[in-house]
């Protein structure tokens, strides 16, 4: 029981220590941010009018692309001092969820942002707006699971910026295939029963992604 | 007489029957298929041995994370070696099929969509383990990615090209490999192909992993002299 509260403890603090020193690098919150939004603008300078297939053809791809952005850097901004620091506090499991959730946290920061701003810029195409804010949240637990997994791997093979896109893109594959369904069905304002069954398979990915990730990242926890 | 493990002869066995076999043998006539219906005895075993090599990859993987022995990521990387080969075979045979059958070489058919991403994943799995100096931290990193790539494979091939409509046989209403009229004539070769092209692909794997042993000894040899 002390041990579980000791670790959620740790993880707490874990969370809040790469949030504060986060913070403190605002340059590297604009960074992603600005990422978003300037893709965004390119979009809507290059399509004026999304129409509904191609607003959620292009969220997807910014988001992918500026989650690999964000969180291909998650291992790679600690210096080495402050990675053996941090993995000396905690457990590899605690360690990497320390990291998913944060990578949640920023996914749904760039998630609201790149919303916004498309939703400014291309208009509202939804039915309904509300289911697909809530897919695009359990995808992207899926999506910073795998993405966290990779970043640690990339970070291992030196942490070249296009392996960890070589690596995630053909990953992460099943789950896009899963969201862009859903996010049509929230186009169309389909019943929800409709979207059920994928409904389940995306928070079947998503468990088996978690655990796939919980399992190996010990193996990549030390030299 | 070469002294070759049994396995290799009932490959050689095998193989020799299901050639000649699958291009001269009787087939049923259908309209479309025609003779392209002899697609199957070598496009579906592809798939079979692909699976089969990508699972012994991993199976490889996980043994080497165990264990530490170096010798398992060699066999790891020889299994997905010509994983990729039979991926690429699959694939290719499928594309010229359905040029001659569906009209298009590609046709965003989720079968195809679904394996040139698993062929993405395993190229992926190439260009990690060629970034890596050193043997042991390139075994056990990717190691783990190979682990990770073929938990995802699993959902990509079996799961989601369900979901959708397709003209690929066996999906979406048509006719699957099963209900060709698989009459005795065809399942007498279609079995043994997928036997023996698996087969063949372990021992193309054993081949690999000796060439790349001799080849580490060479370079041992050379480095120390």
């Amino acid at each position: 029981m002390n041990t579980t509260l000791g670790s959620i403890r740790t993880l707490l603090s874990l969370i809040k220590f790469e949030l504060r020193s986060e913070w403190r690098q605002q340059n590297v919150f604009a960074g992603i941010f600005l990422y978003a939004a300037t893709a965004v603008f390119v979009a809507y300078m290059t399509f004026r009018i999304l129409p509904g297939p191609t607003w959620v053809a292009v969220y997807w791809l910014i988001m992918l692309f500026s989650s690999t952005h964000a969180i291909g850097r998650s291992f790679g901004s600690s210096s080495g001092v402050r990675l053996l620091f941090e993995q000396s506090l905690a457990a590899p499991g605690v360690y990497l969820a320390s990291k998913i959730m944060y990578n949640i946290f920023l996914l749904v920061l760039i998630h609201l942002l790149t919303c916004l701003c498309m939703l400014v810029w291309g208009g509202n195409p939804f039915q309904d707006l509300v289911r697909f804010s809530w897919v695009a949240v359990v995808g992207h637990i899926g999506l910073s699971g795998a993405l966290t997994l990779i970043a640690a791997i990339s970070r291992k093979a030196s942490g070249q910026a296009t392996l960890m896109v070589v690596l995630s893109f053909p990953v992460v594959m099943p789950l896009m295939l899963l969201l862009i369904r859903l996010s049509m069905h929230a186009l169309d304002g389909l019943n929800p029963e409709a979207g059920q069954t994928y409904m389940v398979q995306l928070l079947a990915l998503d468990l088996l992604i978690l655990s796939t990730a919980f399992l190996l990242f010990p193996y990549l926890w030390r030299d | 007489m070469p002294r070759l493990q049994p396995y290799k002869w009932i490959t050689l066995l095998m193989l020799s029957l299901v050639i000649p076999m699958g291009w001269m043998g009787e087939v049923p006539r259908k309209i479309i298929l025609n003779e392209s219906i002899r697609n199957l005895y070598f496009h579906v075993p592809m798939w079979f041995g692909m699976i089969f090599l990508l699972a012994a990859s991993a199976w490889h993987s996980l043994v080497y994370l165990r264990h530490k022995k170096l010798q398992h990521d060699d066999w790891a990387d020889a299994y997905s070696v010509v994983g990729l080969l039979f991926g690429t075979l699959g694939l290719s045979t499928g594309m010229i099929w359905a040029q001659f059958t569906w009209g298009a070489w590609w046709s965003g058919d989720p079968k195809q969509n679904a394996s040139a991403i698993a062929l993405l994943m395993y190229l992926a799995y190439r260009v990690l383990r060629n970034s890596f100096s050193q043997p042991e931290t390139r075994a056990r990193v990717s190691a783990v990615y190979n682990l990770f790539a073929f938990a995802c494979l699993i959902p990509l091939l079996f799961i989601l090209p369900r979901m959708t409509d397709s003209l690929h046989p066996g999906n979406g209403g048509n006719p699957g490999f099963n209900s060709y009229d698989l009459d005795g004539r065809m399942r007498v070769v279609f079995y043994p192909a997928v036997i023996a092209f698996t087969l063949l692909g372990f021992w193309l794997s054993n081949v690999y992993t000796r060439l790349r042993r001799i080849s580490h000894l060479l370079q041992d040899r050379y480095t120390r002299n």
